[in-house]
């Protein structure tokens, strides 16, 4: 029974070899090496970039929160020189104040009297 | 393994590791070395287990371009045709998941550059028929076939490469040449020709 199975594997083995070996092999078109060859090119071009931007900056990938807290304090900056100025006069406010005070001392003045 | 394969191994990832070494210090010559040892292989794998030329040829850019991103973390602890067998592999995968469904009339016709007319029909009706057949076997069977059958590797490499065990990757191989067999049993005669 055993012997029956491995003769089995053996010759599905040997009949799938002799299909393979039949079947004629696939070879890349210069254009696809072209454009591999043109890909890695790239890939360099790209580096040297990234290299020059790690000159400029050393810390590596610490831009994302340093750009974060500056975009935030940047946004607050805008914020507070751009709020609308007071609608209230102060010199109107401070004549407010006074009548207002005034009105009360007398008010005051005639409850004593 | 036996001594011989074991130094041809160790031959490659030496080779491997130089070419590479080349290629990040911008060496061209290197790339293409490496480009020329290995894009066929590529090739080949892919449109067996794609069934369609310029797909392969779009998974092989695919597997190159991941190789030369990955050219810094690169560890010689295997030959690149190895790595590159698995990213391919996952690639094909990957495609012939999204496809759902594939066309086998869409296999390409070989084409005809062989000095002998007879041989090369012939070659080119068996390339036709093992095509179509190996399209109709369960994706991960028919990679293990042509991993083993037409790539040469071990089981132990299939396995490595497909990240699952030799049992494993033995009972593929079983179930895929029973069905390769069943497939083509029909024109057996034909295939065992003499020409």
């Amino acid at each position: 029974m055993v012997d029956n199975r491995r003769h089995s594997d053996q010759s599905d083995f040997e009949f799938v070899q002799n299909l393979f070996n039949q079947v004629k092999p696939e070879s890349a078109s210069p254009e696809l090496k072209a454009k591999i060859l043109m890909s890695e090119q790239i890939r360099r071009s790209n580096t040297g970039f990234s290299e020059l931007l790690d000159t400029l900056w050393p810390f590596g990938a610490l831009w994302r929160p340093a750009a974060g807290l500056s975009m935030a304090a940047l946004f607050g900056i805008i914020l507070g020189l751009s709020a609308p100025p007071s609608t209230v006069d102060t010199d109107e406010a401070l004549t407010e104040e006074i009548v207002a005070f005034v009105t009360e001392v007398d008010g005051q003045l005639e409850d004593i009297e | 393994m036996d001594n011989r394969t074991t130094s041809m191994k160790n031959l490659t990832l030496e080779s491997d590791a130089l070419l590479l070494c080349k290629i990040k210090d911008g060496d061209t010559a290197a790339t293409r070395i490496l480009v020329e040892q290995y894009v066929d292989k590529i090739v080949n794998y892919s449109t067996r287990m794609l069934g369609d030329r310029s797909e392969a040829e779009d998974v092989a850019q695919e597997a190159f371009l991941r190789l030369w991103q990955n050219l810094d973390k690169w560890r010689a602890e295997a030959p690149v045709i190895h790595w590159l067998h698995r990213v391919t592999y996952n690639l094909c995968i990957d495609r012939l998941r999204k496809k759902k469904l594939v066309n086998i009339d869409d296999v390409a016709e070989p084409e005809d550059p062989f000095e002998n007319p007879a041989r090369s029909l012939h070659q080119a009706q068996v390339s036709t028929m093992v095509n179509r057949a190996i399209q109709k076997l369960p994706e991960r069977q028919r990679a293990a076939i042509v991993f083993t059958h037409q790539e040469g590797l071990s089981n132990i490499e299939t396995a490595q490469i497909m990240e699952i065990s030799v049992e494993a990757v033995e009972s593929l191989l079983s179930r895929g040449r029973g069905g390769l067999r069943s497939l083509l049993e029909d024109i057996r005669p034909e295939l065992e020709g003499d020409v």
